[in-house]
């Protein structure tokens, strides 16, 4: 099976800091892992790299196969509308767009028309169906966050990239809602990256991961923050 | 979902800055609009307030005085022209048709004009408008008097009036009146926006008879004051008038004509041909004109930098917005597209909102303009100005939009996805 993610080399910084350098790092299709560091790791930093938000400037990161070194940005847009799903830590949501709206807002950017049968797995069985019409400013944080995922999950992505989605909820809902989600992943053979820096989660994961044992650059955090 | 949609609703989502940028935007559109109709109406007015005539024709003096003097009732003739004269030039073959004017006299700051039937059959304003009545009809008898539309108006006067006429004003109160002789209202004309309702009409057989016993610009005494009843018909005919309208039967007789008027030996004349001088006139007043055209358009740019500054100011608080849409496959240009689109449905409805409202106000005012200011809103109701207006600040707008457009671009290219909120 290939691989959904490739590091090889991936060098990153800002201006003149280092934030990232990785000598080799995979991640397999399907696979769905977790990767913890404290704050100022280079977490986001990473997912903005494989979001394709943040260019590659040394090194090379495949994602499913193709390579990011060689990409343009606006390939790289087109990449991220039609493989990758992307949840954030919080306010995942346009406030001024109902549920529904939200839930179709990827398709302005991609090219695949809506499935009907997914739209109405996703929202029966993420319990959005009362909320459909509602606005976002509505919802509770789990209800918004469960939205988000259905609207990640929404275009079937290859890669799912969470940013610390679980952060706002507290213990209970947060097992629930990653086991809601990856059922999803399972059943799709998505891939999952997930950061965080909150451990208690780590067992719900195929796989555990430490940036900073795979990152060679070694920030002084305390200074950064 | 579409960009459109999308767009609009984050300008619902900012309502009142949005409204009040629309708000900005329309009154300057409408108050830029409404120069230039003002100004179209004015310089209609006064360039057509007489059309058709070929030639006024006055004792010698210049030419701008003529046109001042026998349309807008501004100064006075130096002299008049002798009825032999005008009766000669009358009855060439080339004259299609003239009206006399004699004038000198007027009623409660309006001028009275004396004049002949051929006045209400022949005279013409704007693009072959003639004049009609409201109420009435021509005058028959010699103390019947025809009113102008302003004149009933502001007088409030109603067929069956008594009017008296004073002496030697046509402006303001006179000392002398002919209060011996009163007229009596039988006409009111319809209104026409042109100088035509702030006058007076009566037979120039009525203007000899109520000076039939004036010596050497004085009123009689007592004594020797002629009573109407007196009056006899050979006594009232006209001997003088003070200017006349001409019209010829083709067009390029009028040169000819004109030269030889002004070469005519028994009476020093001067014939004028009214356009030219109309439009030259309304040319030295164009600096007002220039004065309020800048001011609209600085008001323009004041509606256009409130667009800026609310656009601008949004930025800020909508750069989770972008973050999301940018997670979502958004490119940098759909980020600047949007903001490029919000700003042209915000000027869109400005325009559609100030086109409403200027031809809300065009409609509700037109009348009141006409019989108050005598502006009269001639079609069309766009002109290519105003066309040329509502585009230039489309456009202005548009691309003043690239400023916050490229700063939004470039603070989700900076904030990328891990924006902080």
């Amino acid at each position: 099976m290939q691989n959904a993610l490739e590091f090889k080399n991936l060098k990153f910084s800002y201006g003149t800091t280092p934030v990232l350098d990785l000598k080799d790092f995979e991640v397999k299709s399907g696979e769905i892992v977790f990767l913890f560091g404290p704050s100022g790791s280079g977490k986001s930093t990473l997912l903005e790299l494989i979001a394709g938000v943040l260019q590659v400037q040394s090194g090379d990161l495949k994602v499913l196969g193709e390579s990011f070194a060689q990409k343009k940005s606006s390939g790289l847009d087109q990449f991220r509308a039609d493989h990758i799903g992307y949840i954030f830590q919080s306010f995942n949501l346009i406030p001024y767009l109902s549920v529904t709206e939200n839930l179709l807002l990827p398709l302005m950017f991609s090219n695949q028309e809506l499935d009907q049968a997914r739209f109405d797995k996703l929202v029966n069985e993420l319990g959005l169906r009362p909320f459909l019409n509602r606005a976002v400013t509505d919802l509770s944080v789990g209800q918004q966050q469960r939205v988000a995922a259905a609207r990640a999950l929404l275009k079937k992505p290859k890669v799912i990239l969470a940013d610390e989605p679980t952060s706002a909820l507290d213990y209970d809902h947060r097992e629930k809602f990653l086991e809601l989600l990856f059922h999803f992943c399972r059943e799709d053979q998505t891939t999952v990256l997930f950061v965080s820096h909150d451990r208690t989660i780590e067992k719900l994961f195929d796989r555990s991961i430490s940036l900073q044992a795979l990152n060679s650059v070694h920030m002084k955090t305390e200074a950064l923050v | 979902m579409n960009w459109f949609k999308l767009a609009w609703k984050s300008l619902k989502n900012r309502r009142l800055a949005t409204s009040l940028t629309v708000f900005a935007m329309m009154l300057s559109l409408v108050l830029l609009m409404s120069v230039e109709r003002i100004r179209r109406a004015a310089e209609t007015g006064f360039t057509q307030s007489i059309s058709g005539v070929d030639l006024i024709v006055g004792a010698r003096s210049g030419p701008l005085n003529i046109v001042l003097y026998s349309i807008f009732n501004l100064g006075q003739a130096t002299n008049n022209v002798s009825i032999e004269t005008y009766n000669d030039i009358k009855s060439r073959p080339e004259v299609d048709w003239t009206i006399p004017y004699s004038l000198g006299d007027g009623h409660r700051g309006f001028r009275v004009v004396a004049t002949n039937e051929d006045f209400f059959k022949h005279y013409q304003f704007r693009s072959k408008e003639s004049i009609v009545f409201a109420e009435g009809e021509v005058f028959k008898g010699y103390f019947d008097v025809v009113v102008g539309a302003d004149v009933a108006e502001t007088l409030k006067y109603k067929i069956g009036d008594r009017v008296v006429i004073a002496h030697g004003s046509t402006t303001g109160d006179s000392i002398q009146a002919h209060d011996d002789k009163p007229f009596h209202i039988v006409g009111i004309l319809k209104p026409t926006g042109t100088n035509i309702d702030r006058a007076l009409y009566i037979s120039l057989e009525a203007m000899e008879a109520i000076h039939l016993d004036w010596q050497s610009g004085s009123a009689p005494t007592k004594d020797k004051q002629i009573a109407v009843a007196q009056i006899k018909p050979e006594m009232v005919t006209p001997k003088m008038i003070t200017t006349f309208f001409l019209r010829t039967k083709n067009r390029i007789d009028t040169l000819r004509l004109q030269r030889e008027i002004n070469e005519y030996k028994e009476e020093p004349l001067l014939a004028v041909i009214p356009g030219v001088v109309l439009s030259e006139l309304w040319q030295s007043l164009s600096s007002i004109e220039k004065i309020l055209k800048s001011i609209s358009f600085l008001v323009m740019l004041v509606g256009l930098m409130s667009m800026l500054i609310a656009l601008m100011t949004s930025l800020n608080e909508r750069r989770r917005e972008m973050a999301i849409l940018r997670v979502l496959g958004a490119s940098l240009k759909h980020i600047l597209g949007l903001i490029v689109l919000e700003t042209v449905v915000l000027t869109g409805i400005a325009v559609i909102l100030a086109c409403a409202i200027k031809v809300v106000i065009e409609w509700a005012l037109g009348s009141w303009l006409q019989v108050k200011f005598g502006l009269y809103l001639e079609p069309p109701l766009f002109a290519t100005s105003e066309i040329i207006y509502i585009f230039v600040m489309m456009g202005l707008a548009i691309l003043i939009s690239f400023i916050p457009a490229f700063r939004a671009m470039k603070s989700a290219l900076k904030d990328g996805l891990s924006l902080k909120v």
